[in-house]
């Protein structure tokens, strides 16, 4: 039930914030990707199965509202989400910091993938430069935030 | 278990880059409309909260301020059209002795091109048979006038004729209607000269056009089955997108003795007195 409910959540999470582009944004110009620390949270706390496919599900729907290819942010965030969850388990489960550079990573190896895709869009090197090796901090930064906001939440709710 | 994973992992990939493959033969129109449908409820309340009462006032009157410089912007490019139109016909003003009538052209027929209406009528002194010329050449011959527009029989319709002859004044020949946008030149010489691309001007014998007013270019040489040939010529002027065109006042007796004229040469046979038999019976 639970699982269901978080997938339906994130879809309705997913409409919300493709209606809304400068969310938490920075100037309209440095977008983070919310979508990402979304699918990597559900790595991190949930099974292996539920967050590949919900990964792929969540993929599908940006594409669909998106405007990409069809599959094309399912296959991206299904390999994030792979990696995530055998690594992300492996070595990282208990140190924070690790989990922020998985985080990172992931970003930047979406990013890539969607300049290679846009390849002929792109326009000067300090516009790739931001957009592959910047934004993805300022991702890792919203990480840091919901993930302490989620700890003062739990904290505030037990204390009650 | 750990295959189990792995299987559910490169089957579920293996279905993305299946739909990567096929989204790009097929769009999935409207599959994705289906699926952008629940978009609706959300840019609706993102549309309430964002756009307070404020914000849509000062929109809708940066709307109007913009929609009016548009119109504005639209209105100037006209003028300067219609203002480098009219300084041409008046460079056209030079070329001829006789006084002369600019005019607007207010109507068309669309389907074939056949009349024009234009904006001068007896008032300013337009009569029937009167000579229409634009800027690129002939149009054709007033054949209505009216107390404030004329119709323009133009040489698209069947019953134009007009003399022509070529640039070195050594040919006359006769220029009719052939289809919608094209003429055909006769009575040809055997040992004519004019090759496709030569242009053709009136030769002035009909009196109803003066002489040395473009007419068209020769396009293609139609030859018949007896051996006789005639040339397919492509007006200068497109009937269709003419805008301004100009008329021709001759002196006031012209127009009335020249059927007394043509009656006394007795050109009954070469086909001039039917033309204007036609016109001015």
């Amino acid at each position: 039930m639970k699982y269901f409910l978080l997938t339906i959540l994130s879809i309705i999470f997913i409409y919300f914030i493709s209606t809304i582009p400068p969310f938490f944004s920075i100037d309209g110009v440095v977008q983070p990707d919310l979508i990402i620390i979304l699918v990597i949270f559900v790595c991190f706390n949930f099974n292996e199965i539920f967050s590949y496919l919900f990964s792929f599900i969540i993929g599908f729907f940006c594409d669909a509202i998106l405007g990409t290819y069809l599959g094309f942010h399912s296959s991206v965030y299904l390999i994030i989400s792979y990696f995530t969850s055998r690594f992300g388990n492996l070595f990282y489960k208990e140190k924070f910091f690790n989990k922020l550079l998985l985080v990172l990573i992931s970003d930047i190896f979406y990013r890539i993938i969607l300049l290679v895709i846009n390849f002929q869009k792109s326009k000067s090197i300090i516009t790739i430069f931001v957009f592959v090796f910047i934004i993805p901090f300022y991702t890792v930064f919203l990480y840091f935030l919901f993930h302490y906001l989620k700890k003062f939440l739990k904290k505030f709710y037990v204390t009650r | 278990m750990n295959s189990r994973k792995k299987i559910f992992f490169f089957s579920l990939l293996f279905i993305s880059f299946l739909l990567m493959i096929l989204s790009n033969r097929f769009t999935f129109y409207s599959f994705k409309s289906v699926l952008l449908y629940p978009l609706k409820p959300f840019n609706f309340i993102v549309d309430y909260i964002g756009f307070t009462f404020q914000d849509r006032k000062i929109f809708r009157e940066e709307m109007v301020t913009i929609f009016q410089k548009n119109l504005e912007i639209n209105r100037l490019k006209f003028l300067e059209y219609e203002n480098e139109n009219l300084k041409n016909l008046l460079t056209i003003k030079n070329r001829f002795k006789e006084e002369l009538i600019f005019s607007e052209v207010i109507g068309q027929d669309k389907l074939a091109g056949e009349f024009l209406t234009i904006d001068k009528g007896k008032v300013d002194g337009v009569e029937e048979g009167m000579p229409v010329l634009s800027l690129k050449g002939i149009v054709g011959k007033i054949v209505s006038v009216d107390k404030y527009s004329s119709v323009v029989e133009t040489f698209n319709n069947s019953n134009f004729r007009v003399g022509v002859m070529d640039r070195e004044k050594e040919q006359f020949m006769l220029c009719y209607f052939y289809r919608t946008g094209f003429l055909k030149v006769e009575n040809v010489k055997y040992d004519s000269k004019l090759k496709i691309g030569d242009s053709i001007f009136t030769s002035g014998f009909g009196k109803i056009f003066p002489e040395n007013i473009p007419v068209g270019k020769i396009i293609k040489i139609e030859v018949l089955e007896d051996g006789d040939f005639f040339y397919v010529v492509e007006p200068f002027e497109n009937i269709f997108s003419i805008k301004y065109v100009f008329l021709i006042k001759m002196d006031k007796d012209f127009y009335r003795n020249r059927f007394e004229r043509a009656k006394k040469r007795e050109l009954t046979k070469f086909g001039w007195y039917t033309i204007y038999k036609r016109t001015f019976e």
